[in-house]
């Protein structure tokens, strides 16, 4: 990932509880400059951590540094942070140019102009900078506010949920955005339900289930890193059953099943197994192979599997 | 019923206001199943809903729900559904309670609505807690009542907008089925409204999409999602060992992405990559044609031409 | 199946056996339409004006002035006996106490005020929380809904301003040393007071939800109405006073307490304790009822109109 000695962000053994309820549970993880997905079902604890990591809310034990500096109670190094939280609360009466101009102000930004005119430019809402912000879509405000978030050019992003409420094209517009400032150099640490669109972004994913971290790092080697799990391939071939009849002589093979257009269906309990097996059986038969898709390897599959776990 | 089996018909539907034009002249119909339409934000999508809801009078055109007049006819509106992106839920009242009210505000005398309400919630998922105020519900919950309170009064029709919006990814898959069971099983067609492109593939059968206030695309989502000529391979590890036992049999191989792409397939090559994998021991775990998206609707930039008669 | 062998009945019951098909149905009963919507929304307007289902503190409100108006018709009618026990009979007439005729001038702040505190739960919450667009893409138009609900309050405050004066009616009718009798001389008093009830039941009804059609926040509502009830009366009042003749006769006519005591006077054909200062008294009944009209029957016609195609 990246060649820095030091990770921008270190979470090293946080919990949080409130009386009773834990919310999170001794989690220690490190973010590297580029794009980290933070994913998790509601209620898990996300939004607690992703408050600790931003220094708005205190750990009750572990601590979280950012830019090698304790983030709580540090002022100066919220001018290196940019944070969008998930509900929107932004001033209708506003312009979307003042509004970002008063966020630029906060902070503190030398240029102001210059530096407003460039986060609108990068949202791509120039045309619409000088209309008050009760005028516009909701995707249209999601992305003032990241304007207003990248004002002040921080080397830290922290978005949760950042795409609500956007139509397919700014979809694909944002995701172009945060690829180039990850290029840039920037940290990004994202926070999502729609796993699809995380797994194209992510270099890293953390998985938070109920307040503890289940998994960290590449999405592919975690994935990888689930040998062992009930694993479906479907299976198009031009001699269905005999590859049928083949792959249940393997051991690590449950089921399979027979689908009436032809297409079988594997369930393995070795997904490493099967991988290799497979080709090799196909072979052996003087089968030709023309499809083999797993159903449950997206990063939506592995992540139910871990939840459920 | 007007043309065959339309249950939605939209003729030359405009809808101007002062300094915008929300729909200009859009032509579609929507048929039995499950039709999903797409757009961006202000291309007209939800002007359309609400005129089809009788909401919004249209300029000029015509908008006709299960044959009837959609502005006109009040009583059509007592076999359709619509499910709100917003929030629409009381807090004050319980589940069981609330989806009981509306089943009568839709016609049902009160008994009917009673057991419908029960009934409804129980395929909605919501079991215990629907004696309990609604102020304290998940999410995940409030969605399903939301869903509940379109289908009470067993609609012809139901309109969902945004209806995975808030849930987590498990929350997500619940809903997508619980859409696709009431078409399936439940015999409901229903129009998707959804910015997901994802949740669109995974459930409907078709697709309209506006934009500018224009139709610019509509047809069968298999249409939008055809197979291409390009193979895409998939392996965990001794990517480099299968690289070269492509290339000695012959076969022009790109790395992409996670994987390895080889155009204009033909027959043939796949038997090369079978020998080339139990060579290279290279555990495959996905060998298939890379698939158009619909998401590369909207890859294009800038707009399209408004389309012909719908495909 | 096999034949059941011998002793199989004693046995038990258990050899047919039959699986229901509990998946969805679709709904082949009657659909009532408009009808059974416009009711469904009148029942839930009454349910939530007398704070029904909704836990006890909902009915705080409603409740406690329904009480207080009860219990200020139940010290009518104990003095007026007390008086006619000490005086002798005609006691409490020679003497002047309020009575039938009265009651709705003295009781109109207090009814005002209970349609300005509970009358905008009716329209503003559902406004708020967003179930009106779930309404209104129902077999129902926004007219139906705001006059089902409309009609659900004023059943709420007829009955409110109505049960008091039976009470009083009783109270006097047995505090009379002849019931009988007091009945038979007094009975015109009810068909009044259930007419004048509903005037004022009516007038009030439509002011304090056409205020709850303009904010989605109750307490706003609450408060402009009290506040414009509190202020216009006094100030109207006096003004009229100062400034005298026709100019402050209809000055008067704008102390918005009074619109629908001057009907109620017109019907028991005399002024009340409380508009006998008011100069607008002097205006012949027609007038005073075309006003009357005019203030409840153009509000009516904002408020139909202010829904007719959606959420204000």
């Amino acid at each position: 990932m990246s060649g820095a000695p030091e990770p921008v962000i270190r979470v090293d053994g946080v919990s949080r509880w409130f009386g009773s309820v834990v919310a999170v549970s001794e989690v220690s993880f490190d973010v590297r400059p580029g794009i980290t997905g933070l994913l998790g079902p509601n209620g898990a604890g996300k939004t607690s951590l992703l408050r600790m990591m931003t220094g708005l809310a205190a750990t009750s034990s572990g601590t979280v540094t950012v830019f090698g500096e304790p983030v709580r109670d540090n002022p100066p190094l919220y001018g290196r942070l940019g944070v969008m939280s998930e509900h929107e609360t932004v001033y209708g009466f506003m312009k979307g140019r003042d509004f970002v101009r008063m966020m630029g102000r906060l902070r503190g930004v030398s240029a102001l102009e210059d530096a407003v005119d460039r986060a609108i430019d990068l949202v791509d809402l120039a045309a619409a900078q000088h209309r008050r912000m009760d005028t516009y879509s909701r995707g249209m405000r999601q992305r003032m506010r990241l304007a207003a978030t990248l004002v002040h050019d921080p080397e830290l992003l922290v978005l949760d949920e950042p795409l609500n409420g956007a139509d397919p094209r700014q979809r694909v517009h944002f995701k172009r955005l945060l690829q180039q400032l990850a290029a840039d150099g920037k940290t990004i640490v994202l926070s999502s339900h729609i796993l699809e669109e995380v797994e194209e972004l992510a270099d890293t994913v953390l998985l938070i289930v109920n307040g503890k971290l289940a998994a960290s790092g590449g999405f592919r080697a975690i994935r990888a890193a689930l040998n062992q799990r009930p694993y479906h391939v479907r299976v198009v071939c031009d001699a269905p059953r005999r590859l049928a009849a083949a792959a249940l002589g393997l051991p690590s093979v449950d089921a399979v099943h027979v689908d009436p257009d032809g297409a079988i269906l594997v369930l393995s309990r070795n997904v490493l197994d099967l991988q290799i097996e497979l080709p090799r059986l196909a072979q052996a038969g003087g089968i030709r192979l023309r499809r083999v898709e797993p159903l449950d390897d997206s990063l939506e599959s592995v992540f139910g599997y871990l939840v459920e776990r | 019923m007007a043309s065959g089996d339309a249950l939605l018909v939209a003729e030359h539907l405009t809808k101007r206001y002062r300094d915008v034009t929300a729909l200009d002249d859009v032509s579609f119909s929507i048929f039995d199943g499950i039709t999903g339409i797409l757009g961006e934000n202000g291309a007209g999508k939800s002007t359309a809903i609400k005129i089809f809801l009788g909401l919004i009078r249209p300029t000029s055109g015509s908008a006709t729900v299960l044959g009837q007049d959609a502005f006109e006819s009040v009583a059509v509106r007592g076999r359709l559904g619509y499910m709100p992106e917003h929030d629409c839920l009381p807090g004050q009242v319980s589940a069981a309670e609330f989806l009981t009210h509306l089943a009568e505000a839709s016609g049902l005398p009160p008994s009917a609505a009673r057991t419908r309400a029960a009934d409804t919630l129980r395929h909605a998922g919501l079991f215990e807690e629907r004696y309990r105020a609604i102020g304290g519900y998940s999410t995940g919950m409030k969605q399903r009542v939301k869903l509940g309170q379109a289908l009470v009064h067993d609609p012809a029709f139901v309109f969902l907008d945004e209806p995975t919006a808030g849930l987590d990814p498990v929350g997500r898959e619940e809903m997508l089925d619980l859409v696709r069971k009431t078409h399936r099983e439940f015999g409901i067609s229903v129009l998707l409204s959804s910015h997901l492109m994802a949740d669109v593939e995974r459930t409907c059968d078709r697709i309209v999409v506006l934009q500018g206030g224009r139709l610019v695309e509509s047809g069968e989502v298999g249409h939008f999602t055809k197979e291409t000529e390009t193979v895409f391979i998939e392996v965990d590890t001794n990517r480099e060992a299968l690289v070269a036992a492509l290339q000695r049999r012959g076969v022009v191989v790109t790395a992409e992405g996670g994987g390895l792409t080889i155009e204009g397939a033909d027959e043939s090559v796949y038997d090369l990559v079978r020998d080339a994998l139990v060579e290279a021991q290279a555990p495959l775990r996905r060998m298939a044609p890379r698939r158009a998206a619909l998401t590369d609707l909207f890859e294009r930039d800038g707009d399209r031409a408004p389309a012909g008669a719908g495909a | 199946m096999s034949a059941p062998p011998a002793g199989a009945a004693e046995a038990g019951r258990g050899r047919e056996g039959t699986v229901f098909d509990i998946g969805y149905q679709r709904y082949t009963g009657a659909r009532e339409g408009r009808a059974r919507a416009r009711m469904a929304v009148f029942k839930d307007g009454l349910r939530i004006a007398m704070g029904l289902g909704r836990g006890p503190r909902a009915k705080i409100l409603p409740w406690f002035f329904v009480a207080v108006l009860a219990f200020i018709a139940l010290i009518m009618a104990l003095v007026a006996g007390a008086a006619e026990r000490l005086g002798g009979p005609g006691a409490a007439q020679e003497m002047n106490l309020p009575s039938h005729s009265d009651f709705y001038g003295i009781a109109s702040m207090i009814l005002f005020v209970f349609a300005a505190l509970v009358g905008p739960e009716l329209l503003c919450r559902d406004r708020r929380e967003g179930v009106i667009h779930l309404y209104l893409v129902r077999p129902l138009t926004g007219a139906d809904y705001v006059f089902s609900r409309w009609a659900a309050f004023l059943v709420v405050v007829s009955a409110a301003a109505w049960l008091p004066q039976l009470i009083l009616f009783l109270g006097l009718s047995m505090g009379d040393p002849a019931p009988l009798d007091y009945l038979g001389q007094h009975w015109l008093d009810v068909p009044r007071f259930l007419l004048a009830g509903l005037a004022m039941a009516a007038y009030t009804t439509t002011l304090a939800l056409l205020t709850a059609s303009f904010t989605t926040r109750r307490a706003y509502a609450a408060v402009f109405l009290v506040g414009l009830f509190m202020i216009t009366t006094p100030f109207t009042a006096g003004a009229a006073q100062e400034i005298g003749g026709t100019a402050g006769q209809w000055i008067s006519m704008f102390n918005l307490t009074n619109i629908p005591v001057h009907v109620n006077d017109v019907i028991f054909g005399q002024v009340s304790e409380i508009t006998e200062e008011a100069p607008a008294r002097a205006f012949p009944p027609a007038v005073l009822v075309g006003w009357y009209l005019a203030w409840t029957l153009v509000p009516a016609a904002i408020l139909g109109w202010r829904y007719r195609r959606g959420a204000p």
